[in-house]
């Protein structure tokens, strides 16, 4: 009898604890409920990045007439929009839960950058939701007002050769065709001629084809490929004393490819001269025995005279060494590598991607793609990380690339390309019937990618193209023109150079 | 009847700690008895093949390529190297499962059965027979990579490496995670330094000496510790100190990657099948590989 009393009284304890439990817990229910909520699951959940001027849209159980206040970094957010949805979480599910559906908009104010706190106080509570990041719509060296073309120089022939040089300081070289002079514009759009046809061959050799040529940041030496009657020859040419010394002559493709300059068969396509006397060049591939334009990257140094192999692909003969730069989905497209020596930075353009490569540690830095918009849809978002937006290029980046969807892609210190979106945007792939879409979605527009930062900005707010064109692109009832266009430099001011009109203009942007 | 009662507190008190206990235990499911494992080949000479292909027996004697085999086809353009491969643009490895505990893995160089075609059918010569211990749940990178040569143009020889993940195949996103493979057949003893921020080398993370085979356990990279978006890695001859290689891995957190150092120091010829016979002998050509010594980097997740 005894024991049975300790029982019972451990029994009665026992039940008050567990009342008292179920107080609490019902207790912390309806803190619970007041508790302003976020859902994260997907199709509700908001974005992980957003450009100023944006409406963030955030669901959850908010009560937006409890005193909801919204802080997005150190700004209280704007709201524009309250209203309730019915929340099914699962498909087939039958319960219904109604939601609270908040718009906000991004402003200047909230902050730029990654981990921006969103703060969300209802009721008397605030928690803190997941923070986002922000992207401007301007970035570096971005340009306020708009962007008009302006004809900065006149050229004579749209066969003439430029050479690269992209130095920041509104300095374009080419090679005049019509005389065989190489001739410089200066940033004022005044032509001079720094060599003329004999003291470019220094009477060593006859040009045939001018094949490319590039001219180092300080604009004292070049270095040219040319192709004679019967061999191909890779010179340097001293500005200054007008001079030129032949480095290399080539009448066969073989091996050997690297060593001693003077020693090697070589065939030069591009040339990219840093300010240290390195020269990266561009050389051929070899495909199913035909030759293609661009296949290896070797660098000269004129220090030592070597030419050294640093990237090969799959088209490079098979002695070629270097480290394997090939798209591995289309490993056969060749491509014109851009290169940025002085950065020590390479991209290597793909299908709607690119493919960056540090020159120095030939390491591949990262793969970057650029999603296309869906069918019917127009593209909308092309500012802000480079995992959301979505540009319809529809083609390969650089060299191949379409220039009625994407012109120039011209390297600037700080991994930036700039680039001229959509001077045409074909309304029929999108489902709209055909014809230029492009002012719908704000375009055509003055681009840059930020490949520090991950994302896109507008470099100028508008282009006003105003008659000028960057060829070749086909439109209804406009012919293509045989000659593609180059955005050649930019300036210190940050105005851009570029050939238009199928290189029959030398065009230069200004201030609208 | 008291006794009842009691008995159905008592189940009410199981129920309530139960309840009240939200430390819940994950079961974790058994890994089984398999273990995972990828094929790849880093031969260079394997490169200038166009006849034939590798073919992979485990455990069963050497016979006519089935299909069902892992086979990498050096025939075709480009040529396939890597076994198991999915079509995907995201860079990952993929592995292909196997009982765990101790197999024979037999390499074949396999050649074709007609002079008309390339594709590698039938057993030509072994190039690999070795006894190899898979460990339970865990990956295993094979490499199948040139061998140290004897002499001067002669038939190839090969040699399979590894590389033995540790598990691990997460890490936090402030970290990289970095195995080093040395596979460069006459790179001899390398010296490897890692680029700290400022510049100066550093070799408290890196092995001071990486000899032909051997293969890093995990090695941990802060992204802090990047240069450019870059940790840059030097590798330098032991014996001479002169620098060989200037490379880097991309400073992205809370993935990994496998470098591996190869390709050779020098230019070598070697004896290679271009073609074969009515009577099935082979034809052989000298071929040159080229000094290509560079690093070759994969990333693991």
């Amino acid at each position: 009898m005894k024991y049975s009393i300790i029982h019972q009284l451990t029994g009665l304890l026992l039940g008050s604890c567990l009342l008292s439990s179920c107080y609490k817990t019902d207790n912390f229910k309806n803190t619970l409920d007041t508790l302003p909520q976020v859902s994260y699951q997907t199709g509700y959940s908001y974005r992980a990045s957003y450009t100023v001027g944006d409406t963030m849209t955030i669901t959850g159980r908010l009560q937006p007439n409890n005193g909801l206040k919204i802080k997005i970094g150190q700004e209280d957010a704007v709201i524009v929009v309250a209203d309730s949805l019915h929340f099914r979480p699962f498909t087939g599910d039958s319960a219904n839960i109604p939601m609270d559906w908040v718009k906000v908009l991004i402003t200047d104010n909230m902050g730029s950058g990654a981990n921006i706190p969103v703060t969300i106080t209802s009721g008397g509570h605030t928690i803190n939701a997941a923070s986002i990041n922000i992207y401007g719509r301007y970035g570096e060296g971005s340009f306020k007002k708009g962007l008009s073309l302006a004809v900065h120089a006149d050229v004579t022939s749209p066969y003439n050769v430029f050479l690269h040089c992209v130095n920041g300081k509104g300095d374009l070289y080419f090679y005049e065709v019509t005389t065989g002079n190489l001739q410089h514009i200066k940033k004022d759009g005044t032509t001079e001629t720094l060599l003329t046809n004999e003291q470019l061959t220094g009477g060593l050799y006859h040009i045939k084809t001018f094949t490319a040529g590039g001219v180092n940041p300080q604009g004292t030496k070049a270095w040219v490929s040319v192709q004679t009657d019967t061999s191909f020859i890779f010179a340097e040419a001293d500005l200054a004393a007008k001079t030129v010394k032949v480095l290399n002559h080539t009448h066969t493709y073989t091996a050997p490819y690297s060593g001693e300059i003077g020693q090697v068969n070589v065939k030069v396509k591009a040339i990219y001269p840093d300010s240290k006397g390195n020269v990266f060049v561009v050389t051929p591939g070899l495909l199913w025995g035909q030759e293609k334009d661009y296949g290896a990257v070797a660098k000269y140094n004129s220090a030592d005279g070597m030419l050294s192999y640093q990237f090969r692909t799959g088209m490079s003969p098979a002695e070629l060494p270097g480290v394997d730069m090939s798209d591995p989905e289309n490993p056969y497209t060749p491509v014109l590598p851009l290169i940025l020596p002085d950065e020590s930075v390479m991209y290597v353009p793909g299908y709607n991607k690119l493919m960056l490569y540090d020159l120095q540690s030939r390491a591949m830095i990262k793969t970057v793609k650029i999603q296309g918009e869906q069918t019917g849809i127009l593209p909308n978002s092309y500012t802000g990380a480079l995992s959301g937006v979505r540009i319809n290029f529809n083609s390969y980046l650089g060299n191949n690339s379409a220039p009625e969807t994407g012109f120039g892609f011209l390297p600037r210190p700080g991994r930036k390309l700039i680039f001229l979106l959509y001077q045409y945007l074909d309304g029929k792939p999108l489902g709209m019937g055909s014809g230029n879409m492009a002012p719908l979605v704000g375009g055509p527009k003055w681009m840059a990618f930020d490949f520090t930062e991950d994302r896109t900005y507008q470099y100028a707010p508008t282009a006003d193209l105003s008659g000028f064109a960057f060829e070749p692109f086909d439109a209804p009832g406009k012919p293509r023109s045989i000659f593609s266009d180059q955005l050649l430099n930019y300036d210190e001011e940050g105005h851009l150079y570029a050939t238009a009109d199928g290189r029959k203009k030398i065009v230069k942007t200004i201030l609208k | 009847m008291r006794t009842r009662f009691y008995v159905l507190v008592g189940y009410c008190m199981v129920m309530l700690i139960s309840a009240c206990n939200k430390e819940i235990q994950p079961v974790v499911p058994e890994n089984g008895n398999s273990s995972k494992a990828n094929f790849y080949s880093s031969s260079d000479v394997l490169a200038l093949y166009n006849m034939g292909g590798i073919g992979l027996f485990v455990d069963v004697p050497v016979v006519k390529r089935s299909g069902m085999i892992p086979f990498l086809n050096l025939s075709s353009s480009p040529q396939k190297l890597e076994y198991p491969t999915v079509y995907s643009s995201v860079p990952a490895i993929v592995y292909t499962s196997f009982r765990d505990g101790a197999h024979q893995f037999r390499f074949n160089y396999m050649v074709p059965d007609t002079a008309t075609t390339m594709e590698g059918i039938l057993p030509n010569r072994m190039l690999i027979d070795s006894a190899v211990t898979l460990n339970r749940g865990a990956q295993a990178l094979f490499y199948l990579a040139d061998k140290p040569l004897t002499a001067e143009e002669q038939e190839p020889a090969f040699q399979l490496l590894r590389v033995q993940l540790n598990g691990a195949s997460q890490t936090d996103t402030s970290m990289v995670a970095l195995y080093i493979l040395h596979q460069a057949p006459d790179a001899g003893p390398l010296r490897c330094r890692s680029v700290s921020r400022d510049g100066s080398l550093n070799e408290a993370k890196v092995p001071g000496i990486l000899t032909y085979g051997q293969a890093t356990d995990i090695i941990l990279f802060n992204t802090k510790e990047a240069s450019n978006g870059l940790l840059g890695l030097r590798f330098y001859d032991a014996v001479t100190g002169q620098e060989l290689i200037n490379t880097a891995v991309p400073a992205n957190g809370g993935h990994g990657y496998v470098l591996a150092v190869q390709g050779f120091k020098n230019t070598h010829q070697f004896k290679v099948p271009v073609g074969i016979n009515q009577d099935k002998t082979i034809n052989y050509s000298t071929r040159t590989v080229t000094a290509n010594l560079r690093t070759g980097l994969r990333q693991l997740w």
